[in-house]
């Protein structure tokens, strides 16, 4: 599965973890949100990130404009910043969060369990629902999504196909869950189903 | 900061807030302190309210470590009409229902409060402490790294000498990690409770420690030893990985020379336990209820060593977080006595 490391300072462990078999991308920067699309795991530092974004919180806001566009990645933030909690609130938005100057072997945890999470339907739609809940969708209305997208899983056929049926969303939303049969992952899922 | 919780119009209460605007009564400015200096010493520094000589009310009022007390107002209940009618003349001082004045007081204190940069006072003694450490672990870093250097530019590779050097670099820079995760929590806790949590061996993370911890152990002579063995799992977040060093290093820092820790894993899966046992400066029995707290240091420990008392705070902290059970006793039967510090038996026990 691919990730993409995005950091000024080179990443230390980038052959490592290579020769642990992650296909891992090293970017230094990123000038658009879109340079991000085809990695379903992105890892991003702070300091001396998204220069071009123009924001105080440098790569955090990276992060948060990442999940936006794609609230369905796991989002893993690199930073020795753990100490500021003005950054909190991007943290937050994060599936997790690693230090600085951890070990092979946390990253090796910490990746291979973003690459579960990430194949997980379960984990998947909770990470949709979430970003439904955030878009003011209804209750109910979601509940109808997580019916739909819960059969699909079941009857192996990819959701959310109809876009008719997704015509009274928020068209950001709409984008969203079409793209969920585009992802990688479900990609993955569907193929080890058959 | 002004610790007046009223507005006030003469301009002197910067920046602005929320409460009931008054104007400082002339009258006031023209009072001689002594009387009053004997009023404040009856009044002592519980918060109740009473009614001063001049009829207006006064309180004394706890803030930041203080006693200070607000006077110049008029509280229902608590002032003299008659008697303060002529002294306010034209001064705009409205008489405050209770209610609208205990309003105001706290919610002037949560105010305070939340502007009061986070644990500036003891910040400085951490940070002070942390620098210490990390400059002594770094210093064990660069002195094993030239042992290496030397090693090789004499020609002759030692391979199992380079091995042990490295494991013990690699063990002493984990520790310099774990001060600044420590130090990390100190000032921002809520970082370490974001994110999903992760599958965490809790043995392996055990291991991991004691493996980091052998030039540390080493130094104090102190044997550490497991008992039993666990295969268990649990989810949680990775500031759970710090526990057993923090654990495991205060067992190696408050052991005597020459002693053992014993690590005990027992129970069945999803029911483990697990128990530090040591031997460490003897706990008073009345400071146990404490151990826990933050900065807290037993008196037989402050005498043994330097530290900051952060370390049994930071692993309750840490096991709340995951619903972890964590008990400390100290056995009072003193089994050695050392530079006239007792020492007696310490365990630690977790329940998962």
């Amino acid at each position: 599965m691919p990730i993409v490391v995005i950091d000024d300072q080179g990443f230390a462990y980038l052959d490592v973890l290579r020769n642990h078999g992650f296909s891992i991308q090293l970017l230094n920067d990123i000038t658009d949100i879109k340079a991000v699309e085809s990695y379903p795991i992105v890892v991003c530092d702070v300091r001396g990130v998204g220069k071009s974004f123009g924001s105080t919180f440098e790569g955090a806001h990276v992060i948060s404009e990442i999940k936006k566009h794609y609230p369905n990645k796991i989002l893993i933030v690199y930073t020795g910043q753990r100490f500021d909690a003005s950054f909190n609130q991007y943290f937050a938005l994060c599936d997790s969060s690693i230090k600085k100057d951890a070990e092979s072997e946390q990253w090796v945890e910490v990746l291979d369990n973003a690459i579960a999470a990430f194949v997980d339907p379960i984990a998947e739609w909770k990470k949709l629902r979430d970003y439904l809940i955030d878009l003011d969708v209804p209750t109910i209305r979601i509940a109808e999504l997580e019916d739909s997208y819960v059969s699909a899983v079941l009857e192996k056929r990819t959701p959310f196909q109809n876009e008719k049926k997704l015509i009274d969303l928020p068209q950001d939303a709409k984008g969203v869950l079409i793209g969920v049969a585009g992802n990688y992952a479900f990609k993955l899922l569907l193929d080890l189903a058959k | 900061m002004n610790p007046f919780p009223f507005p006030l119009s003469d301009g002197i209460s910067f920046p602005p807030r929320d409460g009931f605007l008054i104007k400082c009564p002339a009258f006031l400015k023209t009072l001689s302190p002594k009387p009053y200096e004997k009023l404040f010493r009856a009044l002592g520094n519980e918060e109740r309210l009473s009614t001063d000589p001049a009829g207006f009310s006064v309180m004394p009022w706890n803030l930041e470590g203080k006693t200070w007390f607000i006077g110049g107002v008029r509280v229902e209940g608590f002032y003299d009409p008659k008697k303060t009618k002529a002294k306010i003349r034209s001064d705009f001082n409205p008489v405050f229902p209770l209610v609208a004045f205990v309003d105001t007081i706290t919610k002037f204190r949560a105010q305070a409060q939340a502007s009061k940069p986070e644990h500036s006072a003891d910040s400085k003694e951490f940070v002070t402490f942390t620098m210490h450490e990390i400059r002594r672990l770094n210093l064990d870093i660069k002195s094993q790294a030239e042992e290496m250097i030397e090693n090789l530019s004499r020609g002759s590779v030692d391979t199992n000498f380079l091995g042990y050097r490295a494991q013990n670099i690699f063990g002493t820079s984990s520790l310099v990690s774990i001060r600044l995760d420590a130090y990390d929590f100190h000032v921002n806790p809520a970082v370490f409770s974001t994110g999903t949590k992760i599958s965490l061996q809790v043995y392996r993370k055990f291991e991991k420690a004691m493996h980091c911890l052998q030039v540390e152990s080493r130094k104090k002579q102190t044997r550490i030893r497991f008992v039993g063995q666990s295969y268990d799992a649990i989810m949680g977040h990775s500031v759970l990985e710090l526990l057993p060093f923090v654990l495991l290093e205060n067992a190696i820092k408050y052991s005597p020379p020459n002693q053992e820790v014993t690590v005990t894993f027992q129970g069945a899966a999803n029911r483990l336990e697990i128990i530090i046992s040591s031997i460490g400066p003897t706990l008073f029995q009345s400071e146990e209820k404490d151990l826990f707290a933050r900065d807290f240091r037993g008196v037989n420990a402050k005498k043994m060593c330097d530290g900051t008392g952060a370390g049994l705070h930071f692993a309750r902290l840490v096991c709340d977080l995951h619903g972890i059970k964590i008990a400390a006793r100290s056995n009072q039967t003193e089994t050695l006595r050392l530079n006239g510090i007792p020492y007696s038996e310490f365990t630690v026990t977790l329940a998962f």
